[in-house]
């Protein structure tokens, strides 16, 4: 069966009521979504909560009360902040800007780490590259989860989102990059899968089913990518796995946030606070997924293992084994060579840097989502002829986070891998010279030789191992010791792959709910 | 149809605003269907709000709402309590200055009602000044991290609930 829309949530009774739901499903993003779409397809009933609203054009449909523009504008611009919490020092505190706000900054002693909130998760704001890391990546995992055996379930994620590479012609800023990156010496950039729906200009929508249904329409290159597509042209989890979720009964409520986890007797209690009306709700189920992202997942962890005591159980290794995926940005300032740097799909090009035949890191062009600043005049021509460097590497995945009874804390930093981040520094040096910038900021917004490193991509913590001395989660994502809780986003990782992690932790969710008993 | 901002919302509300609005029966009866917690699982900082006070269930519903809104109020000078080790604490305090006072035993015991097992907060330790020393409280569990308590004040054989409050890891 095919819709043109998301579709909206419903009740399980005409009375309003809803039966005691099977599963629970702690956040929407890559492992949420997949988790929710397979547990419902197969007949369970799921309940979704997501601590976001819908946003943008995927959330046409639901109430008014449910859903937010994305931040755009001077006025707009208030919404992309959703909370910071910082914890650096002797100081920690937990800010709640706006319950409905975009983005989530957690601040450590030498480490900012970025993340999504809202239905979609991660998929609202990252940069739609779909990447599966090298198999020896899987080297790290136990034994019974292997590259081949994790193939299936990504040609199923990419069955659903169909993800393309950039089509010819390529924007000025791509050509840019081709050029500084051969004359860096590091050859020709390979232009990766991107979960985006191209027509054949961009200039001329062609609105169109997608895979799960749903009316997508084509991309325009306005590299609004990082702060959400308001053309409905990025497949994100929204508009993709959410609505298959809720065509096959699922439940989602937005704007309720997972404060506590719990366990008595044979099912999961979870207390939630719904941001709607500021009431705090509980709700118990036999399975819980906590999919809220890394560090949300870890924080709901920790508090019930050493603050609520209501999961004594869980693995001492929470927190080991955590990476910022060696995420390095560098800003080419001035450049003459791009006229435009927010025209076309924010990442998506790359080149590898390997070292004795093994991926060391990554470095490709991110362009900077110029059409959503609230800028203009001299400052927005002045950016226009700027654009990003990333770099994303398999760093030495040995750091920790740790909680203090209130938060979380870290002092993961440059510290983790001096000799990667100096090299990935390095490397990205050679890669801005050939645009002739009249400034070059790397490691942004920190500088070079910083310890200071910011991420978007925190992985690990709630490791897979092959038991609780190595790893948190057991091959299903199963928490050792904690039958039916499961963990499915990016902190199942137990080391950093050097690449974008989406399209991995989807497909270990697509496994996980497979496997599921 | 849209679960939530409309409608019946299907999962219990525990916040502290929401239990204010029952009734003391009500109070009562979930109070009784709740498990005992290990004393063990109170150790730490229990963030506190007042959510009933005896007397008021005879007030006008309106005059009632906005007595226990002004005792729920963030700047109300009952912080909560800190419990460690079989022992515990009331916390006081206006703005950024804290004191403590009227401890208590922890300990699991009946409860007075007869509905089970409980975590009794026993006021009767020789640190406390003598009109504190009939206070006896009880501790169950809402939910994780979420407890519900109650006061009672011993007069003779007899024992009155004063107050229903909620403790917050």
């Amino acid at each position: 069966m095919v819709s043109r829309g998301v579709g909206r949530y419903r009740r399980g009774r005409p009375d309003g009521s809803m039966s005691p739901p099977d599963v629970i499903v702690v956040g929407s993003g890559f492992g949420g979504a997949v988790t929710a779409a397979r547990l419902a397809q197969r007949g369970l009933r799921v309940l979704v909560l997501e601590r976001g609203p819908w946003w943008g054009p995927a959330g046409a449909e639901q109430p008014r009360t449910d859903r937010r523009a994305f931040p755009r504008g001077a006025w707009g611009v208030r919404k992309l902040v959703r909370s910071v919490r910082w914890a650096r020092g002797r100081a920690a505190r937990d800010i709640l800007l706006n319950a409905d706000g975009l983005v989530e900054v957690h601040s450590f002693e030498h480490l900012d780490v970025v993340t999504g909130s809202g239905v979609g998760g991660g998929s609202l704001i990252y940069t739609n590259v779909l990447e599966a890391p090298d198999d020896d990546f899987f080297a790290a995992f136990p034994p019974e989860l292997s590259a081949g055996e994790v193939r299936p379930y990504v040609d199923r994620v990419r069955a659903l989102l169909r993800p393309v590479p950039l089509p010819a012609p390529l924007p000025d800023k791509n050509r840019a990059f081709e050029r500084a990156a051969i004359a860096a010496g590091l050859g020709a950039p390979r232009y990766p899968e991107l979960a985006i729906r191209f027509g054949r200009s961009p200039a001329a929508s062609e609105p169109a089913l997608n895979a799960a249904g749903v009316l997508q329409s084509t991309c325009t290159y306005c590299g609004s990518c990082v702060l959400g597509c308001p053309t409905r042209a990025k497949t994100t989890m929204d508009l993709t796995y959410v609505p298959v979720a809720l065509r096959h009964g699922a439940e989602l409520r937005p704007l309720c946030e997972v404060v506590a986890v719990g366990h008595d007797g044979g099912s999961y209690q979870l207390r939630y606070r719904d941001h709607r009306s500021g009431a705090l709700h509980q709700v118990a189920a036999p399975r819980v997924v906590l999919a809220a992202g890394s560090m949300n997942t870890m924080r709901l962890l920790f508090q019930a293992r050493d603050r609520h005591r209501t999961l004594p159980q869980v693995s001492r290794a929470l927190g080991r084994r955590f990476s910022p995926n060696a995420d390095v940005l560098g800003l080419v300032l001035g450049t003459p060579l791009i006229a435009d740097g927010g025209e076309g799909p924010a990442l998506n090009s790359f080149v590898r840097i390997e070292h004795e035949g093994h991926l060391r890191f990554i470095v490709g062009e991110v362009g900077l989502p110029l059409a959503a600043l609230p800028v203009g005049g001299r400052l927005r021509r002045g950016i226009a002829r700027a654009t990003g460097l990333i770099a994303m590497g398999r760093d030495a995945s040995t750091g920790a986070i740790e909680y203090d009874g209130r938060g979380l804390r870290s002092s993961v930093g440059r510290a983790l891998d001096p000799g990667l981040f100096d090299d990935i520094e390095r490397t990205l040096d050679r890669v801005a010279l050939p645009y002739r910038a009249r400034r070059v900021w790397l490691n942004a917004p920190n500088g070079r030789g910083a310890p200071r490193l910011g991420t978007v991509h925190p992985l690990g913590g709630c490791a897979v191992g092959r038991t609780s001395e190595d790893g948190v989660v057991d091959h299903r994502g199963q928490v050792f010791g904690c039958p039916g809780l499961y963990v499915a986003d990016g902190s199942l990782y137990p080391r950093s792959p050097g690449v974008p992690p989406s399209l991995t932790i989807a497909a270990l969710a697509e496994r996980q709910a497979a496997l599921m008993e | 149809m849209h679960a939530g901002a409309h409608g019946v919302e299907p999962f219990p509300a525990v916040d502290p605003r929401s239990l204010s609005r029952s009734s003391r029966a009500q109070l009562d009866a979930l109070f009784a269907s709740l498990p005992a917690p290990e004393p063990s699982a109170l150790d730490g900082d229990l963030r506190g709000t007042q959510i009933d006070l005896a007397g008021l269930e005879r007030l006008p519903h309106r005059v009632r709402a906005a007595l226990l809104a002004v005792l729920r109020a963030p700047a109300g000078p009952w912080r909560g309590k800190r419990l460690s080790g079989g022992r515990g604490t009331n916390v006081w305090g206006v703005g950024p200055l804290r004191r403590t006072f009227a401890q208590f035993r922890v300990a699991a015991a009946p409860a007075v009602d007869g509905s089970g097992r409980c975590v009794q907060l026993d006021y009767d330790v020789p640190e406390n000044p003598l009109p504190l020393r009939g206070i006896l409280g009880e501790v169950r569990t809402l939910g994780p991290g979420l407890f519900l308590g109650r006061m009672h004040y011993r007069a003779g054989s007899g024992r009155t609930c004063l107050l229903y409050f909620t403790l917050e890891a």
